[in-house]
């Protein structure tokens, strides 16, 4: 038997980046090619499979906050952040000011939410004929490595590592 | 020798029995279903109740469909129809009245005569904003003679009907607690719920930037209204249709500080346990309790 524990998560990152893609392909294994920018917020549900954390066996229900993107690193909405236990960091690797604003990000996340988890995500793999894909990357792992939290490249569109990137949100959450 | 004849008789009328069904077994099947259906239409039709109840839905579907299309229409088209009779029939019982609406013409058209009304007590309503619903009906009653006692009465007979109370933690918008009338609700969907109120209110004190100070309180939508008790650290919200009892949102609040005092210090240390709120699911209960069936009355 595990307790079940309910969890606010939030999605942050620029405009685009693929907040809700990740949301889709993650919760419901569906993804599109429009773009459709998110107005506010959405939630959506999700019930994480179970796992163990100090030797119990604890379920996450997480509460996925969907919330529309900054830009510039610019925050707003930052009212919807509060009472998150964590937040997947979403970078665009076809896009490097998106991982510098990923970084404001997290500075003001982790100063209204102290001791959330963090992960950061470089989205968008599958765009291999991208010239920026590689330094992307790197730039992504300095930032993530400063910050001593994940880093995990996916793509909403393939679906590659997208489950990675929630798992490891979930064993990145506080007690 | 007799009895061997009879036997012998019994036996030949059983296998010419036999060598009916054999033959005419389908046909037979088949004018047992036919009479069956007619027996039963016969008893539709000539049965009253009967031809209620298995109209009853088709109407209410049609009603509902014909709302759905042009709903403000249908109000319009409703509204007079129903306040001549719904005049009439007061005058003799408004229990009587309440009991025989419902079943027989649908909840769709309760709704349009909710409609109607709450369109009439909106119009009152605007003339006398700042007066509470109890002391205006006591105000109307005595001093405006241009609208119907009668009406006044409906007004307050009108339904109320508790659908769902959430207890969400504020600052995090996760559900606590959470009743509801309706079983079939989907426990999921009141996760997602209890976070976009807390998404709303946030919403509305950006924009209007009131934070700390403007508390949103009620949120309506179509027939429904969502009512938000605010306290320290959760929210106590109430869906529901119709017009509240006047005491109800001072019974909200009042409950919604009994929870607080019992589960103070779990509530302050929250981090989305809610198995350490087992006890919180009973009280909110109470509240369905005292206002199941619940009629306003009109003194
Ligand atoms: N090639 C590719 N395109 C993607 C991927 N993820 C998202 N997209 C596309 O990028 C665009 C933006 O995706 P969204 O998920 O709407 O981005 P968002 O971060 O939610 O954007 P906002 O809501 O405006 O903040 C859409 O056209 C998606 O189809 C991906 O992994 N690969
Ligand atoms: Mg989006």
């Amino acid at each position: 038997m595990s307790t079940t524990i309910n969890k606010k998560i939030c999605l942050l990152g620029e405009f685009g980046v693929g907040k809700t893609s990740l949301i889709q392909r993650f919760v419901f294994d569906r993804f599109s090619d429009d773009y459709l920018t998110t107005l506010g917020v959405k939630i959506t549900e999700k019930l994480m499979p179970p796992l163990k954390k100090n030797r119990h066996m604890i379920q996450f229900r997480f509460l996925i906050w969907d919330i529309a993107g900054s830009e510039d690193g610019l925050v707003k909405h930052e009212g919807y952040w509060t009472g998150a236990s964590g937040a997947l960091i979403v970078t665009d690797l076809s896009r490097p000011d998106t991982i510098t604003a990923a970084a404001h990000l997290i500075d003001h996340f982790l100063h209204l939410n102290a001791g959330a988890g963090i992960v950061i995500a470089g989205n968008k793999t599958d765009l291999i004929g991208n010239p920026l894909l590689h330094s992307s990357g790197e730039s992504l792992k300095k930032l993530a490595d400063n910050l001593s939290c994940p880093s995990i490249l996916t793509s909403a569109k393939t679906g590659q590592h997208v489950e990675d990137a929630f798992l490891s949100l979930a064993h990145c959450l506080p007690e | 020798m007799h009895k061997t004849s009879g036997h012998m008789s019994e036996d030949t009328s059983s296998a010419f029995e036999q060598l009916r069904t054999l033959l005419l077994s389908d046909d037979w099947r088949h004018f047992r279903e036919i009479r069956d259906t007619v027996e039963s239409l016969a008893k539709e039709v000539h049965d009253k109740d009967q031809l209620i109840e298995t109209l009853d839905p088709v109407i209410a579907d049609l009603l509902d469909r014909k709302i759905h299309e042009s709903r403000s229409e249908m109000a319009e088209a409703l509204a007079p129809v129903m306040s001549e009779a719904i005049k009439k029939q007061i005058e003799g019982a408004k229990e009587d009245m309440v009991d025989a609406l419902y079943p027989i013409v649908g909840s769709m058209v309760a709704k349009a005569i909710q409609e109607a009304m709450r369109k009439l007590m909106e119009e009152i309503n605007a003339r006398f904003k700042q007066a509470a619903h109890n002391r205006f009906m006591i105000f109307v009653k005595s001093k405006v003679f241009r609208v119907q006692p009668a009406e006044i009465v409906l007004a307050d007979g009108i339904l109320f009907i508790l659908e769902e109370i959430f207890l969400i933690e504020k600052k995090s918008g996760l559900l606590i607690g959470y009743e509801t009338r309706n079983e079939s609700h989907a426990e999921e969907d009141a996760y997602i719920l209890g976070g976009m109120l807390t998404a709303i209110r946030q919403f509305v004190s950006d924009a209007f930037s009131t934070a700390g100070k403007g508390e949103l309180l009620e949120i309506q939508h179509e027939d429904h209204t969502i009512r938000v008790d605010a306290a320290r650290y959760t929210y106590l919200a109430a869906v529901y249709q119709g017009v509240a009892p006047h005491d109800f949102n001072d019974q909200l609040s009042r409950l919604h500080h009994r929870i607080h005092n019992r589960f103070y210090k779990r509530l302050r240390d929250f981090q989305g346990e809610s198995s350490e709120f087992h006890g919180v699911n009973p009280i909110i209960n109470r509240l369905f309790q005292k206002y199941r069936n619940y009629v306003h009355d009109n003194q």
